[in-house]
């Protein structure tokens, strides 16, 4: 199975252990698809918001926060959410939700998801 | 004007956008000429149009944006021109009309060596003239002399009012000139502005 494939059925293992997801993609953390199940949204345009958000999120943690390591960034409007994760050094986990969603569960079992795909696309650039 | 001190005036602000393709150098301008500690936000990059990277140094680029600071003395004030620079893939398009409020002037930095970049360099020049009436300057880096900005003059369809200067922008002291162009250009256009307003005498 491909890189893509396999980070696919993470993203959609996730769907399935949090209820309430709309949406959830991967991008590498220049912005760039790695895979995405994001129904009724342009998955290429939310790839590179989420590097954005990410990239945005991680400086703001080092410089304004103080020591730590960057966690997530939430987006929350009146209609739901748009919370961006680091999968390891490369890549960006980002989820969309409407409201309703149980945060801290999705905060919890991202953990998982995003050190497995972190894994994945590290191996996937050494095989490059 | 008496033997007393002049009142201290608070800094003027002038903020202005580097924008300008991929690997044109709009990073590197921020950072040689910034005052303080440049905020950048860049993350590795498998790009391919990355050229000016020598063996073991690793391809990077802007996701969010870079700020950096340059304070300058006019008269008996101070200038402090904010610089803002904008990530160069067009995916990150979303982000040039949040970058772009309220800017006063930018500086389009394009790789003179690099002609293929040239064709979004016209797209990014498109886009930002659309949004604002504002001046701006052509940073024509890494340009060995000036017959190849006259090229990226030409290829760019100027209007002969507007400045391409070469410049390398590693080079704080090429970098402040290029700024400074710009500059004088958002002061005659501020000017030009206080003038139009005032009442009639």
């Amino acid at each position: 199975m491909s890189v893509e494939r396999e980070v696919l059925a993470e993203i959609r293992a996730l769907r399935a252990r949090v209820a309430g997801i709309s949406g959830a993609l991967v991008a590498s953390v220049d912005g760039l698809l790695i895979a995405q199940d994001v129904p009724g949204v342009e998955p290429s345009g939310a790839a590179a918001m989420a590097a954005t958000t990410l990239g945005l999120g991680q400086r703001v943690a080092q410089s304004l926060i103080g020591p730590g390591e960057f966690r997530e960034a939430v987006t929350r409007s009146g209609g739901g959410y748009f919370v961006v994760y680091a999968a390891g050094r490369n890549a960006v986990l980002a989820v969309l939700a409407p409201d309703g969603l149980n945060v801290g569960r999705l905060h919890f079992e991202a953990r998982r998801t995003t050190a497995r795909i972190a894994d994945l696309v590290a191996a996937r650039s050494t095989a490059r | 004007m008496t033997g007393a001190a002049p009142d201290v005036m608070p800094p003027a602000t002038i903020k202005v956008l580097v924008t300008g393709p991929y690997n044109a150098g709009k990073t590197t301008l921020v950072s040689a000429i910034s005052d303080i500690p440049v905020v950048t936000t860049e993350t590795p990059s498998q790009d391919e149009a990355g050229p000016q990277h020598g063996a073991g140094s690793e391809a990077t680029t802007t996701v969010a944006f870079d700020f950096g600071v340059f304070t300058v003395r006019d008269g008996a004030g101070v200038i402090e021109l904010c610089l803002f620079g904008t990530p160069g893939q067009d995916r990150f398009s979303f982000f040039w009309e949040i970058l772009a409020k309220s800017m006063l002037g930018f500086i389009l930095m394009v790789d003179a060596t690099d002609e293929s970049t040239w064709g979004d360099a016209r797209g990014i020049l498109d886009f930002y003239r659309g949004l604002a009436d504002v001046p701006y300057v052509v940073g024509a880096n890494r340009a060995p002399g000036e017959r190849q900005a006259a090229r990226l003059r030409r290829a760019l369809r100027l209007p002969p009012e507007v400045d391409v200067v070469p410049c390398q922008a590693i080079d704080r002291q090429s970098a402040a000139h290029l700024v400074l162009v710009l500059l004088r250009r958002v002061l005659v256009q501020m000017q030009d502005a206080r003038t139009a307003d005032a009442p009639a005498s």
